[in-house]
């Protein structure tokens, strides 16, 4: 009985570690979701910097962004853009200043990012991979092996 | 701060105030708001010359400076911007710095007529923001000689995607009337038929890269030059009076790359500049830059290097013959020397630290070799006392918002 107990925790205390790991993985993960008519469209990790950093791109949409200092916007800087915060925001201001483009909007949380982009059509924004969006949305880019 | 600058402000602050409150009325849609601003201070260790207007006693007047910028968007592809300044350094003009329209006819294709920064280099068109370069002061070997930062025209950008890469071509034409500056002086310079065109891009997210070429035709009022030439072509030397005037055509060539990285960045940058005045020196110049990120601190190391083609004076003016002619020879042989520009040398290192989203906090030395002329050092007294080495220090802060 005693074994059976010990046994018991164990396995719980694995298990909850697996969720753990898990979690963590998920929390640094992200995905890139879409407002799209077409569900089959999958993009690769150059277009969709491309559409954050207001390069040209073969598909136009409008990108949504979180704001600097969410844990999602650093995974999404550090795994896709390739640069950190204070470079990306030196970038954007020599865009703006030179008239040239203008960062993407900022929405402050993941909620409202989400509800967001289900109510414009041709939006595309990066979420947590753990966040859960409605069906309507394709997720066109993900971090997390899928 | 002085009172000019204090005058500035307090229009700058005015003029905030204005648009704040007309952004009350308009929706919040329409209007934005931003600007940027710098703190520099800097001193040489060389009490023989000035450069940039620094000399060996602190000062935060050179560079330091607070600008607005407003867009308003009258319809969803038509919006005016603005951009207004207002620099600590009375050799610079405070107000209005842009103010263009600008039109989308299609996602990928912008048209602008107005005021707008001339887009000689990589970064010539945001010299004023600090914020969006690693340096306090650009290799000075590419960004002041030689230019002026404004003109009245129309701007034709058109983005394209082609596989892995990203870029656009932007077509310019417009004219300039009004001073530039080479160190401390202002010289009344009008540019017309000013016409470029810059392709730019990005390949495989992270190499970045530049080319670009400008032509114009130029005439600059240097006052007692001018005035010594006039003298000259009054008593028949028109070779010599011919070679103190400041006209002509130039053409400028420029290519650039930057690599950028998480954790590194590499950049580097040529130019040449042409020209068929004896005056205006023809230039090539060039800069590489590296950087290391320690997030948030970034320490970088630039070489710059800038090589200026002499140019021959006028013989027309005979020596040995009369008292009266070897004084004109030689006075003209000494306008002639001191209108010549310097080959300059330079290695910048420097750390921007990142402090805030939004503020970052520079310091750098920039170890200059070089000798007097008329885009590098003047002379503060003797001229033969200069050893030509100087180091220039600087601390600044840089903030958007």
């Amino acid at each position: 009985m005693h074994i059976t107990h010990s046994l018991r925790q164990m396995l719980m205390a694995l298990l909850f570690g697996i969720y753990a790991i898990n979690a963590t993985a998920q929390e640094h993960d992200i995905m890139v979701v879409a407002n799209l008519d077409n569900h089959t469209v999958k993009l690769d990790k150059i277009d969709i910097r491309n559409l954050f950093m207001g390069n040209a791109s073969d598909v136009v949409l409008e990108p949504v962004s979180l704001p600097p200092q969410t844990l999602a916007r650093a995974v999404f800087n550090t795994k896709i853009i390739g640069l950190t915060e204070s470079r990306i925001q030196s970038y954007w201001s020599q865009m703006r200043f030179s008239g040239r483009s203008r960062p993407p909007r900022e929405i402050s949380t993941v909620d409202e990012l989400i509800s967001y982009v289900s109510s414009h059509k041709d939006t595309v924004a990066f979420v947590p991979a753990s966040a859960r969006i409605p069906a309507h949305l394709t997720v066109i880019y993900s971090t997390a092996k899928m | 701060m002085n009172a000019n600058f204090n005058h500035k402000l307090t229009a700058a602050v005015f003029c905030s105030c204005l648009l704040v409150s007309s952004a009350a009325l308009a929706s919040s849609e329409k209007l934005e708001i931003s600007g940027f601003g710098r703190v520099v201070a800097g001193f040489t260790d060389d009490p023989d010359v000035s450069f940039e207007g620094y000399e060996n006693e602190l000062s935060l007047k050179e560079q330091t400076l607070l600008a607005l910028q407003v867009d308003y968007h009258l319809l969803e592809n038509v919006s005016i911007t603005s951009q207004l300044l207002a620099h600590t350094n009375s050799e610079r003009d405070s107000g209005v710095e842009w103010l263009y329209v600008s039109y989308i006819p299609h996602n990928n294709w912008l048209v602008k007529g107005g005021r707008m920064r001339t887009p000689f280099y990589h970064y010539s068109d945001v010299i004023d923001v600090g914020f969006a370069y690693p340096w306090i002061s650009p290799p000075q070997q590419r960004y002041s000689a030689f230019l002026f930062n404004q003109y009245e025209g129309a701007s034709v950008i058109h983005n394209f995607a082609l596989e892995n890469l990203s870029g656009s071509v932007e077509g310019y034409y417009g004219s300039f009337n009004g001073d530039t500056q080479f160190q401390d002086r202002r010289d009344a310079t009008d540019i017309d038929g000013l016409s470029g065109f810059v392709f730019s891009g990005v390949y495989n997210a992270n190499l970045r890269f530049r080319a670009s070429y400008t032509t114009a035709d130029f005439s600059v009022n240097l006052a007692e030059i001018s005035a010594f030439a006039d003298q000259l072509r009054s008593v028949g030397f028109v070779a010599s009076a011919d070679s103190l005037a400041m006209e002509g055509e130039f053409d400028i060539y420029q290519v650039g790359l930057a690599l950028d990285e998480l954790d590194y960045n590499l950049a580097w940058e040529w130019m040449k500049i042409e020209s068929d005045t004896v005056l205006a020196p023809n230039i090539e110049s060039y800069y590489v830059q590296g950087g290391l990120v320690f997030q948030p601190f970034t320490v970088h190391l630039t070489y710059a290097d800038m090589a200026t083609n002499p140019q021959s004076a006028a013989t027309d003016i005979p020596l040995g013959l009369t008292a009266d002619l070897d004084q004109l020879f030689y006075a003209y042989q000494t306008v002639f020397a001191r209108t010549q520009a310097a080959d300059l040398e330079s290695v910048t290192l420097g750390v921007r630290w990142d402090a805030g989203v939004r503020v970052a906090f520079k310091a750098e030395v920039t170890h200059y070799r070089g000798a007097l002329g008329i885009s590098t050092f003047e002379a503060l007294g003797d001229r033969d006392a200069f050893d030509e080495r100087v180091n220039l220090y600087q601390l600044g802060m840089e903030f958007v918002f």
